[in-house]
């Protein structure tokens, strides 16, 4: 065991941990001998156990001190496993219904134990990669994203909790530097670890590099996401950090947690959405009637925003008279002011949400880390049309976010290109 | 003693404080018994002592655990010292001309000793007040607020850096409270403290407090103060905080700084020449219309502004491919780029700028703390004269100063401007 605590288990050591860790072994129904572990291995920077037996069952997630899926090469402090953990608490206990709870973190060994999502959860992007429809996905992330964001801001807390959280959070640096790196700088260089649907999209990627407007934008999207300590975000809220069944809607991964622009976790969700939308055309077979799938998944980024701007606004005006101070009460005391005022910050938000929205979408295709979405699509020439289609609007989302007045247009416009 | 190290001090025991610490008797050149020690009496937060020795001098400056001009009733944490004392360090290392030099600190006893400056340096308001013309003061301030502003942002740091440093400053929250309140709060509405030019004043000071459009404008300048993390600001940049000869301009009292909006600080010193300026016809007596002082103090304004940007711009230019993570050079890697960069960021700048600097003529007008400039016309009917035309000023500023373009459109507003 290193000085510091840790020590990387496997399937073998982890089985012993849990034995001697109360907190988990009783998930377990206590029956020591007799439960199953299993390493998941698509983890892109930790390993991820679960762990059944037959009256119970835990996942067990721990951070070695790298990013898993390079290697040993690209060091990634360990102590993210800590505001994951913090975040998922604060997050859980704001909203209990889409997070899974925790049953245990030793900080030292940079390990969380939490609830098993049990099948039929699966993850998100795979459901929409499989075209299966979640009616209550809207509903569900939409309050995810409310009361995360307007219960970690200043329109509910005082500066000085706020001040607080600010500054410990500051401690997850390194894995604010490595959004930095590959959704803010990465794409618009030529970078070691950039790849794209080649030859295909070969100009598309040099134009993007070349966009002077594009890179004007992206640095004031960069410097608010350096800056702005508006609300603990998730920090990486994509398809594929959300597991679902028809009827749950989980959140996890807040690794990258830390306190940002609200518009950076919605934006994440939305344009995520939107990569799934122009991915379809790569999945859908001739016999199957793609619009059906494609209406329903603008309609969701249109309820996803339309819910969130209500669920988020309601709870403003639930608690206008409370300890925020953002917007004190005898300054903000007339309903026609408060009015203006929510529609300037919701306005604002809805801006933010679409520059961010878009910058991770262009990330996704010509920048290191891919979707599924798209590289799923086993015919090139087709996977690159789609991703070209979702480029090009990602651009457009960019450059004129600021004339969208509301999510129609922004709909609207997808369909555009699309045609 | 307090089980904190802590005691406050008076001449006396002051005496005996400076010949047990080498850092201070050294200064005053070791003649422990020949020193006087004068408290100053006129400190809003501190204890402030000068003390001189035939060979030598310095001022000793103590924060007690509440704000001297209220008393006991208003407590303010004595850390406040700590955090100026790492600002005069920072800032004295980064502009060493115009940071009067710190010789000892004691953070236990939130006690820091520092260069006295001497006769002549004045405060400079006073100086403003005499209609006395400081040639070098525009280049001399804007000298400092480059220099300080540019290397403690993302322009010159990394954000690993820069979040270490933010984290550090979340601790000066109490004093950015302060700043919250009688900035962006009490103005708006009815408060205790408030106080104004009355009966005159009255309508004007009612008007601010039901003033929708300044309320709007408010709340976004107290979100970027609360949450943008942009430089290490000094925090209360006003005339009362530089100490000025002909020849030497000194900034002192940054125990407001912490990491925010570079408008802040730009703001408040260009907001109180500019009450500077409408003070002048209360001051006028028939040997002096103070026109020739109207004519110079708005040179300076524009001057200050000016030569700023050149000195902002010339530092960004030299450190471009440094290790300043806010604009990568292989991303932003042509000249036309760059100058569009720059014009944005600078744009964006002088719009917070204005923002800031009315804001802060607004609360002392119709706010806690008035200025002596206007404080010190005797004939109330004059004052309000005078203060109402900066008030109507500041209130163009705060509504229209996106529509600036530069500081001359604003410095011929100025004198536009009628009561």
């Amino acid at each position: 065991m290193a000085s510091d605590g840790f020590r990387p288990l496997d399937e073998k050591s982890l089985a012993e941990y849990i034995k001697a860790t109360p907190s988990l072994s009783s998930k377990l129904g206590n029956q020591i001998d007799d439960f199953q572990i299993k390493e998941v291995g698509d983890g892109n920077l930790n390993f991820v156990y679960i762990v059944t037996s037959p009256s119970g069952s835990c996942v067990i997630k721990q951070a070695l001190p790298y990013i898993r899926c390079i290697g040993e090469s690209w060091s990634m402090t360990k102590e993210r496993a800590y505001f994951e953990a913090l975040a998922l608490k604060e997050h859980g206990r704001l909203c209990p219904d889409h997070v899974p709870e925790v049953y245990h973190f030793d900080r030292a060994m940079s390990l969380i134990g939490m609830r098993y999502l049990e099948p039929p959860h699966i993850i998100l992007r795979k459901g929409l990669i499989a075209g299966i429809e979640y009616p209550l996905l809207a509903e569900h992330i939409s309050e995810y994203m409310a009361r995360t964001l307007f219960f970690t801001s200043l329109l509910y807390r005082t500066t000085t909790e706020h001040k607080q959280s600010v500054a410990e959070f500051c401690g997850n640096v390194e894995l604010c530097r490595l959004t930095e790196q590959v959704v803010f700088s990465d794409p618009y260089k030529v970078s070691q670890y950039n790849h794209w649907t080649s030859p295909y999209l070969d100009r598309d990627a040099e134009a993007v590099r070349e966009d002077n407007t594009l890179k004007l934008e992206v640095a004031e999207l960069k410097s608010i996401f350096c800056e702005r300590a508006q609300a603990l975000i998730h920090g990486d809220l994509r398809t594929s950090s959300v597991m679902v069944t028809s009827d749950s809607t989980q959140v996890i991964d807040p690794e990258f947690a830390f306190y940002g622009p609200m518009g950076f976790d919605i934006g994440a969700f939305i344009g995520n959405l939107i990569l799934a939308f122009f991915a379809r055309d790569g999945h859908a077979d001739p016999k199957n009637d793609r619009k059906a799938y494609k209406d329903w998944l603008l309609r969701t980024i249109e309820e996803t925003w339309n819910l969130f701007q209500k669920k988020f606004t309601a709870l403003w005006d639930k608690h206008k008279d409370g300890f925020g101070e953002a917007y004190l009460p005898a300054i903000y005391n007339n309903p026609q002011l408060q009015q203006l005022v929510k529609q300037k910050y919701m306005s604002d938000l809805f801006h933010d949400t679409l520059g961010f929205g878009a910058a991770k979408m262009i990330r996704r295709i010509v920048g290191v880390g891919h979707v599924e979405d798209f590289e799923s699509i086993a015919d090139t020439g087709i996977r690159a049309d789609c991703e070209r289609r979702a480029l090009n609007f990602a651009k457009l989302l960019l450059t004129e976010r600021r004339k969208f007045q509301g999510i129609t247009e922004a709909i609207s416009a997808i369909q555009k290109v699309h045609s």
